[in-house]
């Protein structure tokens, strides 16, 4: 895990400042977003790395260094900040730590995590991580508004292998939306915009054949049909075929406009499918969720979100579970 | 544990389009204060808030960007093309149905120029303009009104930088008495009405998340004993744009910050550029985030200054280089907060006053255009 990459080269760090058995006064700060819960285990984290190297920690005199750390944050992650003062020498060292998963908040009812998967300047309507078998690379689909691109995983990164250029829908209507469905196989793929639908076999890209069709033959349009149309929670929705106490679970995003940070709240849906109630914290995000569908796992949901601060398309896998 | 129960909502055959979906057409009133007199890039803009404009509308008509961030192509291949254009007053930009990311949810824009910020609110109240520029320090007042205020992140930095080879800045000691005599919160409190953050170093907290290790308090003592070093301090004379009555108001301040803490600093109001031959020893300047990123936003700083304050004594004054560390980029922003050629002062944030009809609108981040192909209206122009 990158934060303990990180907590384990500040405190060696330390160590080379003050070696063993020097004594240590910690302060441990937090000006970035984490939550309270987060900084304790992180705090927890650095404490046991720097007394594994045999420095005592202490909070009153004689004191061999004072490391002053803060848990900060900017616009490409997170960062530790560590101010090391020992005598009149004072040395700030900075360790980025990517904004990766986040723990997922545990507090009865539906728990739900997310896994931040790509991220890209350019519009992302909707994506797809087929499964792979064990010999193969994991590949990734993305749906843009004029391509539809397929990636593969090489050295830990995601790198382009193919895009298939997607004909414009007359007129080029703005926040188009957009659905890639591979639960006929990934040799049945389909990805879909309004007017738009491009088909095939999506492990042979070059096969993919993009047309124009009714837009009264695109059902997805109208979201998803598993979803009680009783159920409005304001914004998107999406089953994710997983029960709960015998309760179906349905996702769902805020209500706000698209200039608002988002979330996604489980539902819990009555068993007479009439009523549903929130379950469990919801999972918060940057911006706006613009795309949520069920991956075809169980349990598993795709989401879009356009990042306020960034303003890049992030695509993330947010997992339900029931909570025990 | 389950939590509130939905109130649900009966939606006939199918579900109903969720409200937040943008809908089509209309005309979004917009009003600014700056004028600007030429649309053509390669034509200069004669001050800095025609420049900020002619960027922002350049946005909406350009789609692409060469490397150096000039426009690419032809004005109408971004999201709008020019319908009317009568120069240094008034603007309509039609929406461009061809545009590749798709037709803006407007048919039009109208852009009025030149206008007083006072008259912007006022129209804004009357319903008269959708979207309105507001300066930073009226953001308050605006909000007490009723209106509806949209803020960026702060992405304006207001700096003094001392100009190379004048006498009075070349002693590092009266402009690092001067950097510490300076209170920071006041300006932002009282001038800003605290629309704003005290400013330490060149990037602010949001970008590089380094900011809180630059110290924004006032260190009167600290100052008073620097300038006793010096015996006699030289007098400092420090320009500001006599157009900007933003800056003015910090100019007074700082006089008033620097005599308390002994130094002899008087303001010159002027309409002189920046760049052009200086009767003053160091300057107020404005700059603008071009990105939200550290690297990108600090070499631009480096840039802008860079002309003005020349190179630093013991300091190499290479911009950080592409994949730069969090720590080196801390570091050259150090180097140079710590040479005291340059002070920062205060950030600014860009506010707007937004109409009740405008959705989807959110104030741009730092090197992002207005985001009107995005915006739409709730009802069509009344």
């Amino acid at each position: 895990m990158d934060w303990e990459n990180r907590l384990r080269a500040l405190a060696d760090k330390v160590t080379a400042m003050a070696p063993p058995p020097a004594t240590i006064d910690l302060i441990v700060n937090n000006l970035s977003s984490l939550s309270a819960d987060e900084v304790a285990a992180i705090d927890e984290r650095l404490k046991s790395e720097l007394t594994r190297r045999r420095l005592r920690l202490v909070e009153v005199a004689p004191v061999d260094a004072y490391l002053n750390v803060t848990l900060s944050e900017g616009t490409e992650g997170y960062l530790i900040v560590a101010q090391i003062r020992q005598g009149t020498s004072e040395e700030t060292a900075i360790f980025p730590v990517s904004k990766g998963a986040k723990n997922g908040k545990r507090s009865g009812g539906i728990v739900l995590d997310q896994q931040l998967v790509w991220e890209q300047p350019g519009v992302i309507l909707d994506f797809a991580l087929p499964p792979a078998a064990a010999s193969e690379a994991p590949t990734m689909i993305v749906l843009e508004p004029g391509r539809l691109t397929f990636y593969t995983r090489k050295q830990n990164e995601w790198q382009i292998d193919q895009a298939v250029i997607i004909p414009p829908a007359r007129p080029w209507l703005r926040a188009a939306r957009g659905h890639i469905d591979l639960s006929q196989g990934l040799a049945n793929g389909r990805a879909d915009l309004p007017g738009i639908e491009c088909k095939g076999d999506f492990q042979h890209p070059e096969a993919v054949q993009c047309s124009f069709v009714s837009q009264d033959t695109q059902p997805w349009i109208q979201g998803d049909a598993t979803i009680p149309k009783a159920f409005d929670a304001g914004g998107d929705a999406a089953g994710v075929s997983l029960q709960c106490d015998g309760r179906a679970v349905v996702l769902a995003t805020g209500k706000e406009d698209w200039t608002h940070a988002d979330f996604i709240q489980g539902y819990e849906m009555e068993a007479n499918g009439k009523g549903a109630a929130a379950s469990g914290n919801p999972t918060e995000f940057g911006g706006p969720v613009t795309s949520l569908w069920w991956t075809g796992t169980e349990g598993v949901a795709r989401a879009v979100v356009h990042n306020l601060k960034t303003g890049n398309y992030e695509a993330y896998i947010v997992t339900a579970t029931c909570s025990q | 544990m389950l939590g509130l129960v939905l109130g649900l909502t009966l939606v006939g055959v199918g579900r109903a389009e969720p409200s937040r979906r943008p809908k089509y057409g209309g005309t979004l009133r917009v009003e600014i204060g700056a004028i600007v007199s030429s649309l053509d890039p390669a034509v200069a803009a004669a001050n800095q808030a025609e420049a900020a404009a002619k960027e922002k509308i350049g946005a909406l008509l350009y789609e692409r960007r060469n490397a150096d961030g000039t426009f690419a192509g032809t004005a109408g291949s971004g999201p709008f093309r020019i319908a009317e254009w009568e120069p240094g007053k008034h603007l309509v930009l039609a929406a461009n149905t061809e545009f590749g990311a798709g037709r803006p949810f407007v048919d039009s824009v109208e852009i009025q120029m030149g206008r007083a910020a006072r008259d912007r609110v006022l129209d804004l109240e009357l319903d008269k303009g959708d979207l309105v520029e507001i300066p930073p320090e009226e953001a308050r007042r605006a909000t007490e009104r009723g209106i509806r205020v949209s803020t960026s992140q702060p992405d304006e930095l207001v700096a003094v930088a001392f100009v190379a080879g004048r006498p009075a800045a070349e002693d590092a000691r009266i402009r690092e008495a001067l950097a510490r005599s300076l209170d920071r919160p006041a300006m932002v409190n009282f001038i800003l009405q605290r629309e704003g953050d005290p400013a330490g170093g060149l990037l602010p907290q949001w970008c590089s998340g380094t900011a809180f290790l630059f110290s924004t308090a006032a260190d009167v003592p600290g100052a008073k004993e620097l300038v006793s070093q010096i015996g006699h301090p030289p007098q400092i004379v420090l320009g500001y744009d006599s157009g900007d009555s933003l800056e003015q108001s910090l100019a007074e301040r700082i006089v008033v910050n620097a005599r308390e803490a002994g130094i002899r600093l008087i303001a010159q109001g002027s309409s002189e550029k920046p760049s052009g031959p200086a009767s003053y020893d160091g300057r107020l300047m404005r700059l603008r985030m071009p990105s939200p990123h550290p690297r990108a936003a600090l070499v631009n700083t480096m840039a802008a200054i860079g002309p003005i304050i020349g190179p630093i004594a013991g300091l190499e004054l290479a911009p950080p280089a592409e994949g730069a560390s969090a720590q080196q980029i801390y570091e050259v922003e150090r180097g140079i907060v710590e040479s005291y050629r340059v002070i920062p002062l205060v950030w600014l944030p860009q506010v707007y006053g937004v109409g009740a009809r405008v959705r989807d609108w959110k104030a741009p981040a730092a090197g992002e255009g207005w985001p009107l192909a995005d915006v739409w209206l709730e009802q069509e122009s009344p």
